[in-house]
């Protein structure tokens, strides 16, 4: 690493959001400092693989941060927005064991590998039409047009979310996400519109749980409901559940298929490899997700006083794993900067480990690979037309707010 | 085919016992049976073909990506 890097000044851009490229400052932290208490995130950072590794492992992080919530809320706001700490707690997210252990039983059930390899026909009829759609256009952008519809057909059918009505629920869920995205003061000024969307959502589910128990069918819906109605599941558990499993399964698989798409455009020679050699798609997309990691940060929050890398970590205390920056780990990854598509091993922490590792993980990669796959056998001369990245100011994911390309389609 | 697990890296979730039961058994006490017979970190061993998917299912599902089809 370069003697001159400006790592005050990376720093301070980097709590903004503002730092697109964040892998050089990655590094520099990685190799100097661990833990890295940042001021201007109020929180610590771990960079590397095996900290990163040890850190999702440790029962002394824990993931219950309802305090740090409560916390930011004014008195009076804490006692009227109570119903929404509460429906974020059942959040797998935001659970630990053992009450994860059983939560997370509820869903593992359902949501299985073997629900991805079911799945797969209904992905591959779900991108042929997206495609079609796509190929009466000359230029379409990658994220609306095709990194959104797909995952979100393919989470509403899982859940069991009638035909007609995605749109309502995602909008339900987006209001009801915008307060655990958050960290701060301005809490205060966001729960309001969740807390609003959540009594919605409440209604929404209700009526849809009341149909699917006089009629049941194979989605999430009717599994959650029935364990509600037979007292296994309170009603507020099943409706954080089904709100949580659209929350993350959502927007992760849409930046997987956006990020994957860009590097494909940006990395010209590894693109038309993949397109001479379409087999490559598995260890493509496992290269998309160590490359650019759709969550660069998963939060903890510290149980108790101890000591790590000789770092006094305190109580309440925030930390954030950055798994971003370990799956650039030169310890682990040879040539960790450069994006190859045949990598292999590629033992990546895009989906975390241990307890909390992505029960969607199976269902992601196959979106991801049947998606991209199918892409460029239908539109093979695709030319990228937006100049750099498009990232968002957003410093847990990476989120590109559009990708424009050209088609070239011929018949 | 044969399957490679590293027991170093196993913290014993059990996640592949219920994905390829006829393969991977959690013991008494909750471990990975394997290392009942050994004390290698590393193990790999033959498993029938028809078990394939079941095998390919504990590998994408093991939260601790302990797992390795050869």
């Amino acid at each position: 690493m370069a003697s001159d890097f400006d790592l005050k000044g990376a720093l301070a851009t980097y709590a903004k959001g503002q730092l697109f490229d964040p892998y050089p400052l990655y590094e520099t932290l990685r190799l100097r400092e661990e833990p890295f208490w940042s001021d201007g995130l109020g929180m610590w950072l771990i960079h590397g693989f095996a900290d990163v590794e040890e850190g999702l492992s440790d029962p002394r992080l824990q993931n219950d941060r309802i305090l740090g919530y409560e916390r930011a809320l004014t008195p009076e706001n804490r006692v009227k927005f109570k119903a929404l700490n509460e429906h974020l707690s059942h959040w797998l997210g935001f659970e630990d064991p053992p009450v994860h252990t059983q939560s997370r039983g509820y869903l593992k059930e359902y949501i299985s590998g073997r629900l991805a390899i079911r799945m797969k026909p209904i992905i591959e009829k779900q991108i042929q039409e997206i495609l079609t759609k796509a190929q009466s256009h000359s230029e379409i952008d990658l994220i609306t047009d095709f990194a959104y519809p797909l995952p979100l057909a393919i989470i509403c059918d899982l859940l069991g979310i009638e035909s007609g009505r995605e749109e309502e629920f995602k909008a339900l869920a987006d209001a009801i996400g915008i307060y655990p995205g958050n960290v701060g003061p301005i809490l205060n000024e966001v729960a309001p519109a969740a807390q609003e969307a959540l009594i919605k959502m409440e209604a929404f589910f209700d009526e849809m749980v009341a149909k699917r128990l006089a009629e049941p069918k194979d989605d999430l819906i009717t599994r959650l409901g029935q364990l509600a109605s037979e007292g296994l599941l309170s009603h507020q558990e099943m409706v954080s559940l089904l709100t949580f499993v659209f929350l993350a399964g959502f927007g992760t698989t849409l930046n997987l298929i956006a990020n994957g798409m860009m590097l494909l455009f940006t990395h010209p020679a590894e693109k038309e490899k993949l397109i001479a050699h379409p087999e490559l798609i598995g260890s493509a997309v496992e290269e998309f997700l160590r490359f650019e990691s759709p969550i660069q940060i998963v939060a903890r929050l510290v149980r108790e006083d101890f000591e790590w890398h000789g770092k006094q970590l305190r109580a309440g205390d925030y930390v954030g794993l950055n798994a971003g920056a370990a799956n650039r780990d030169e310890a682990i990854f040879p040539d960790a900067n450069v994006f190859y598509i045949a990598r292999e091993p590629n033992r990546h922490i895009a989906f975390g480990r241990a307890a909390h590792f992505c029960l969607g993980a199976p269902l992601a990669r196959v979106e991801a690979q049947v998606a991209i796959d199918q892409f460029f056998k239908k539109f093979p001369r695709a030319e990228m037309i937006s100049p750099t990245p498009d990232w968002l100011p957003i410093i847990s994911f990476r989120h590109l707010g559009t990708l424009r390309v050209k088609l070239n389609y011929e018949n | 085919m044969k399957i490679e697990i590293d027991l170093l890296t196993c913290k014993d979730f059990g996640e592949c016992a219920l994905s390829a039961p006829k393969i991977f058994k959690m013991d008494e006490s909750g471990k990975q049976s394997l290392r009942l017979n050994t004390t290698a970190s590393k193990v790999v061993f033959d498993v029938l073909e028809e078990e394939r998917n079941s095998a390919e299912e504990a590998v994408i599902v093991c939260p601790m990506q302990a797992l390795a089809i050869q």
